[in-house]
């Protein structure tokens, strides 16, 4: 059976279309895990080499398109995963970022063992074939062992030439809510300057869990804890510009990644782009009134949800399948460009990971994607533990320096800390 | 509206929302033991609004009240008797 893409695997494909002049030529996505003593290299290629056939036939696929035109992912030759090991180096991630995945190949893994003797280990992923909750349970099976005997059938398993009524209402609902938030005002825009040739960059911060998740209890209420993570760190950026070199637009757009996994299949749900986008948008004239952004977060949520809207993504853009992949990125970039968005925002909650890998602690797991050259810079946030990991990545030259991207973290700590 | 026709609708909607089996929700459980995470429960509040008309979008639920599907119906029959 054929495995054909959706209409995020198509976005992706667009993205990485967009993102070819760059040194990682992709806009693929790194998983980070910090380990509390060594790991051994053996330990690893041993579990990588234990990956079933079927998975390692799908890691070195390739898009193809059939007589129809829509593309789908043809498995490749099962090749050994690439694996090497790398003195410690301050720019170790960004190395290994800015290094294109081997051809036909969707998975690269790389360790660095620290002057104290402690390993950090890079996961670089696809996103032609993952995405970032997709790239969790992979790891998870990596680093467990525990490589289940029946997988669900990846991606789409008809090329849905039939399904035309639904793509188009997909879309006219999209363009209607693009259209609006395009016409309501001048979207705070930053700058996207020489940029479709940078390197990747980016800076962590880590929070303690438990009292973030506290103050979201009592400010947004029960089970809000996304929500309230969307808001206070779009109040965050809000502030983070009040003061920079940004139009003067008082609307502030962000497109926010959404999991579409349902929940009972996502154990199984491990390939291709299983997510949607959903650009919300706040009155940054509205910046002293924290509820106002809370509030306001789960408002469009609820009623993007109602509507339907973060699946919409996966569908509307189906018929565009029959364009070049770099057609498609030009289309997302062109979109972007007319200030669609500030920048990125992800958030993803516990990772449902081992504590420990060979009886080595893993202390912290963060997800780093590059980011595509518009628009340029990416907020991600992640649970691990008792830890929530602010990570912001940008194309360099995106930001004026590091020191802006700290001030941005700073900002968003503030916010979801209260202090 | 009675307690058990709302508690019935409410499950066949998580299992809606969460791809379970209705007859796998569990009324008692914490809602997060269905399944549920924050996306969910927006949408769980959304159905709610459908149904009965009852805007907790913006807040008005406590801790309690979402501690299972069992206790949101409980909380709509009160809303629904005032």
């Amino acid at each position: 059976m054929k495995s054909y893409l959706n209409g995020m695997d198509h976005a992706a494909a667009g993205l990485a279309a967009a993102c070819r002049h760059t040194p990682g030529r992709s806009n693929h996505f790194v998983l980070t895990l910090e380990f509390g003593g060594a790991v051994q290299p053996a330990w690893l290629r041993e579990r990588l080499e234990a990956l079933p056939e079927m998975v390692l036939r799908l890691l070195a696929g390739r898009t193809c398109r059939g007589i129809n035109l829509a593309p789908w992912w043809r498995p490749g030759v099962p090749q050994p995963v690439p694996l090497d090991w790398q003195p410690a180096a301050d720019d170790a991630w960004r190395r290994f970022a800015d290094l294109p995945l081997p051809e036909h190949c969707a998975l690269a893994v790389r360790g660095v063992t620290s002057r104290d003797g402690r390993s950090i280990v890079f996961f670089k992923f696809s996103h032609r074939l993952f995405d970032g909750a997709g790239a969790e349970r992979l790891l998870r099976l990596i680093l467990t062992g525990a490589m289940p005997p029946v997988w669900a059938h990846p991606g789409m398993p008809s090329p849905a030439l039939n399904d035309w009524t639904r793509q188009f209402q997909a879309g006219k609902r999209l363009n209607r809510l693009l259209r609006a938030i395009g016409s309501a005002g001048v979207i705070l825009d930053r700058p996207a300057t020489g940029t479709a040739r940078s390197g990747g960059r980016m800076r962590l911060k880590t929070v303690t869990l438990a009292p973030v998740r506290n103050l979201s209890e009592r400010e947004a209420g029960p089970f809000m804890f996304g929500c309230y993570a969307m808001a206070l760190s779009a109040r965050a950026v809000a502030r983070w510009t009040e003061n920079r070199r940004f139009n003067g637009g008082s609307r502030l757009v962000m497109p926010v990644s959404l999991d579409l996994r349902q929940r009972a299949a996502a154990e199984e749900a491990i390939f291709f782009n299983q997510w949607g986008i959903l650009p919300l948008e706040w009155d940054v004239l509205a910046i002293h009134d924290r509820a106002w952004w809370i509030d306001a977060t789960r408002r469009q949520v609820a009623a993007a949800l109602a509507t339907g809207v973060p699946g919409d993504f996966q569908l509307a853009n189906l018929p565009m399948r029959i364009l070049p992949e770099r057609a498609i990125g030009w289309l997302g970039q062109h979109c972007f460009q007319r200030g669609a968005g500030t920048l990125m925002f992800s958030f993803l909650a516990q990772a449902d990971l081992p504590e420990q890998f060979h009886g080595v602690d893993i202390v912290n797991f963060y997800h780093a994607p590059l980011m595509p050259p518009a628009p340029t810079c990416g907020l991600f946030l992640n649970c691990w533990r008792d830890r929530l990991n602010l990570v912001v990545c940008w194309r360099e030259g995106g930001l004026e320096d590091d020191g802006e991207a700290e001030a941005l973290l700073a900002l968003v700590a503030e916010e979801l800390t209260g202090v | 509206m009675d307690y058990e026709t709302i508690l019935k609708t409410l499950c066949d909607e998580i299992a809606v929302i969460t791809g379970l089996d209705p007859a796998a929700v569990v009324p008692e459980a914490p809602l997060g033991d269905n399944r549920i995470d924050s996306m969910g429960f927006i949408a769980l509040l959304v159905a709610i609004r459908k149904y009965w008309r009852l805007d907790f979008v913006s807040g008005g639920l406590t801790a309690a009240d979402s501690a299972s599907a069992a206790a949101l119906a409980h909380r709509i029959v009160l809303e629904l008797a005032r």
